[in-house]
């Protein structure tokens, strides 16, 4: 009979297991692979992957249907062995899902569709190492290597056809994207850092790694910016000279504790002359802010504070969700595709059993015939292996055909079928004279009405002449 | 032959429009190379018109108006591919550009062709065409140049007001349409003032006088003083971004106003007025 598999997803992630439970079973500190282990202790699964990130711990098996249940108990027992819980406790915080539900979980996953922040990218990576390691560990095989292919192309179409990765979503990243629409390349452009806490420097990172020329550090205690400013290979100011510090910078990025305005309109109005009102950006993340509201009336002035940018997060967020709805149908019909193929890899089978039984048959007629006529030149040997193979192949169409098209509808029945007027699960026995003699009764038959037909045709053509 | 040339850019000019609508949409690289491909095409074809045009123009001694109009978006088009190739990328003008290539197709199309220049025989000096290309070619850096301009402020609204929206997403930066605007200014104004030199020389050498104070002329020589005072405030003070983009599309409005209806409605040696 055909391969009748069940694939398995059993794992938890951040939705439904508190970071207690999930750092007890990501396996980091035993030697072993999770894999290897399984593969020893429970064997009764025909493939397996293994997926741990920092939100989710999952593993995905194909078993064969009729061990499903050998396979889970062995499985709670592995599992409550490895993280000391007891099954009872873990049990609510698992989800289990099978066949169509598993194969659209993983390439829900891989798109990023699950994930904490909708479309995140790293995830399709981690994936990916999922599954080297599976090829590693020999546990994945024609099922799982053909899932995880088309997961990663259904993840790669989703990428460019929708905008699940467009823009930005943390605060730092969405800065960075509006400078570099206000500003262009930032190859060329400087950044004032105002304020040496922390802050500031994880949102300079962005700027830094991005290339900008130069990194200036406006601070109240010099020291400190004289300190930032040499990991930067920046210049450092104190307060006062801060006008200075503006008329060279391109980019400003304010996060000082100070509990007023320290950049107000008038002095931002004084530098742009000395400027050349070259566009300027400002983001003020401090709170309370460092930086006048009113600084943004200013020309080729562009100041954006905290809630700002987070308005921006906000509605990028938002716009994902969108697409994530769009993603979901691309999967949709991606999950739709696979199956197909699965079920083609259950009567795979029965069609190789029939074509090589035909095969089978033809050889031996072949060779029969050849014994009897000695005579053959190599042109007209040839001819007759022809003449077999295209006779096998157009018999062989109609059984094919009819499995393939009617399985749908009728299931497994139409396998079944063939396999029984094929005998296809027993032996392969010559066939003898008196077993063909069925056949030339039914061709006599055939015959006959074949010659009844003819005669009342020609009646009726008689009929036609004589009217 | 050269109507079929015509008919032939126009519909590939739209076919590329369309493609870059959808570069628009989707930011995809691939329609934006078809894109700029099928424009390519197009340009063969309109240059090919434009060859056989010029022998034309040159042994039946008539211009029309509505050839003039033509010229423009061949212009135009030449301009997007120069700014293509410069380092300054501002793909997304194709989407804005394109209309104004296809209405002045259009306009070409539907113009009567009774509105031609007067062809005396003084025209055939060397100063005439020169006069008429270097005034041409001005006139189209500055059309390119309000379309980058509108651009401009279409975005810089929006990144103003914290509405990022869907020309935030679909633009180039701000820095890069002000420097296409910038180029077009120094080009335009370069051409144009080699437009009025050499019209003077040219008026000299016909009429004896260089300057005539008709309406073209005076119109002119306010675009020119926009232009003027824009490079002298740019160079010297800084005006840049929004200002120098609304001064653009002044510039634009006055320029409408001297190719249209001065052109067509005011009577005098210069314009197409009967």
């Amino acid at each position: 009979m055909g391969l009748e598999i069940t694939i398995l997803v059993i794992g938890l992630n951040h939705k439904t297991a508190p970071v207690e439970i999930r750092e007890k079973l990501v396996f980091k500190n035993s030697p072993l692979h999770p894999l290897e282990k399984l593969k020893k202790e429970v064997s009764s699964f025909k493939e397996g992957l293994f997926l741990s990130t920092c939100n989710r711990v999952e593993f995905y098996f194909i078993l064969e249907q009729n061990q499903k249940n050998r396979f889970l108990t062995d499985f709670f027992s592995f599992i409550e062995n490895e993280s000391s819980f007891k099954w009872k406790d873990l049990e609510p915080h698992f989800y289990f899902l099978e066949n169509e539900k598993a194969i659209k979980h993983l390439f829900e996953v891989a798109c990023g569709l699950d994930s904490l922040v909708i479309g995140e990218p790293q995830i399709l990576g981690q994936v990916k190492s999922a599954y080297k390691e599976a090829l590693n560990y020999r546990t994945s095989g024609i099922v799982l290597n053909r899932l995880l292919h088309k997961c990663f192309s259904v993840a790669k179409k989703v990428r460019t056809e929708t905008g699940i990765g467009g823009g930005a979503i943390s605060i730092s990243y969405a800065a960075y994207r509006l400078a570099k629409k206000i500003l262009g390349s930032l190859k060329d452009k400087t950044v004032l850092l105002v304020g040496a806490g922390e802050m500031a420097e994880l949102a300079c990172m962005h700027f830094v790694s991005e290339g900008v020329r130069k990194v200036l550090i406006a601070n109240r205690t010099l020291s400190k910016a004289v300190e930032l400013a040499e990991k930067f290979r920046g210049e450092a100011y104190s307060l006062d000279e801060l006008l200075n510090a503006l008329i060279k910078a391109d980019i400003v990025i304010s996060s000082t504790g100070a509990p007023n305005c320290i950049i107000t309109k008038n002095m931002v109005a004084s530098v742009l002359k000395p400027r050349k009102y070259k566009p300027l950006f400002v983001i003020d993340i401090a709170v309370p802010r460092n930086v006048e509201p009113e600084v943004n009336t200013l020309e080729n002035v562009y100041l954006y504070d905290i809630d700002d940018l987070k308005f921006v997060v906000e509605k990028n967020l938002k716009a994902r969700e969108k697409e994530a709805t769009r993603a979901k149908t691309i999967i949709e019909t991606e999950v739709f595709k696979f199956q197909k193929w699965l079920k083609e890899l259950e009567f795979y089978p029965t069609l190789r059993a029939l074509s090589e039984k035909a095969e089978k048959l033809r050889q031996k007629e072949l060779a029969k015939t050849f014994k009897k006529l000695k005579n053959l030149s190599e042109e007209e040997k040839e001819a007759i292996e022809i003449l077999t193979r295209s006779l096998i192949q157009k018999l062989l169409y109609y059984p094919i055909n009819f499995i393939k098209k009617s399985y749908h509808e009728e299931g497994k029945y139409a396998i079944s079928l063939i396999r029984q007027i094929y005998e296809l699960d027993e032996p392969f026995k010559e066939l003898s004279d008196e077993d063909l003699n069925i056949l030339s009764c039914e061709t006599d038959k055939e015959v006959s009405s074949d010659s009844q037909s003819d005669s009342s045709k020609n009646f009726n053509s008689k009929k036609i002449l004589i009217q | 032959m050269a109507d079929l040339f015509f008919f032939l850019s126009f519909c590939i000019y739209l076919i590329s429009w369309i493609g870059f609508i959808f570069y628009f949409k989707t930011l995809k690289k691939e329609a934006l190379k078809y894109a700029q491909l099928v424009l390519l095409v197009g340009f063969c074809f309109h240059t090919l018109f434009w060859i056989l045009k010029i022998y034309q123009i040159f042994t039946t001694s008539l211009l029309s108006f509505k050839l003039l109009l033509n010229f423009l978006s061949w212009e135009l088009v030449f301009i997007y591919f120069l700014f293509t190739i410069s380092p300054i990328k501002i793909y997304t003008s194709g989407f804005f550009l394109l209309p104004l290539v296809l209405i002045f197709f259009l306009l070409s199309f539907f113009f009567p062709q009774e509105v031609f220049s007067p062809f005396r025989p003084h025209f055939k000096s060397f100063w005439f065409p020169l006069h008429a290309l270097t005034g041409l070619i001005s006139h189209g850096f500055l059309l390119f140049g309000a379309t980058t301009s509108l651009m401009y402020i279409l975005q810089e609204r929006e990144i103003k007001k914290k509405h990022l929206g869907l020309f935030f997403k679909k633009l180039p930066p701000l820095e890069y349409l002000d420097r296409v605007n910038e180029k077009c200014l120094y080009l335009g104004f370069i051409f144009l003032s080699f437009a009025m030199i050499s019209g003077a020389i040219w008026s000299e050498l016909a009429f004896g006088n260089y300057w005539r104070w008709s309406p073209k002329e005076i119109i002119t020589l306010i675009l020119w003083l926009i232009y003027a005072v824009l490079i002298h405030q740019r160079i010297l003070i800084g005006w840049r971004g929004k200002k120098a983009a609304y001064m653009f599309l002044l510039g634009f409005s006055i320029w409408l106003i001297s190719f249209f209806v001065i052109n067509l409605f005011s009577k005098g040696f210069h314009t197409y007025g009967s």
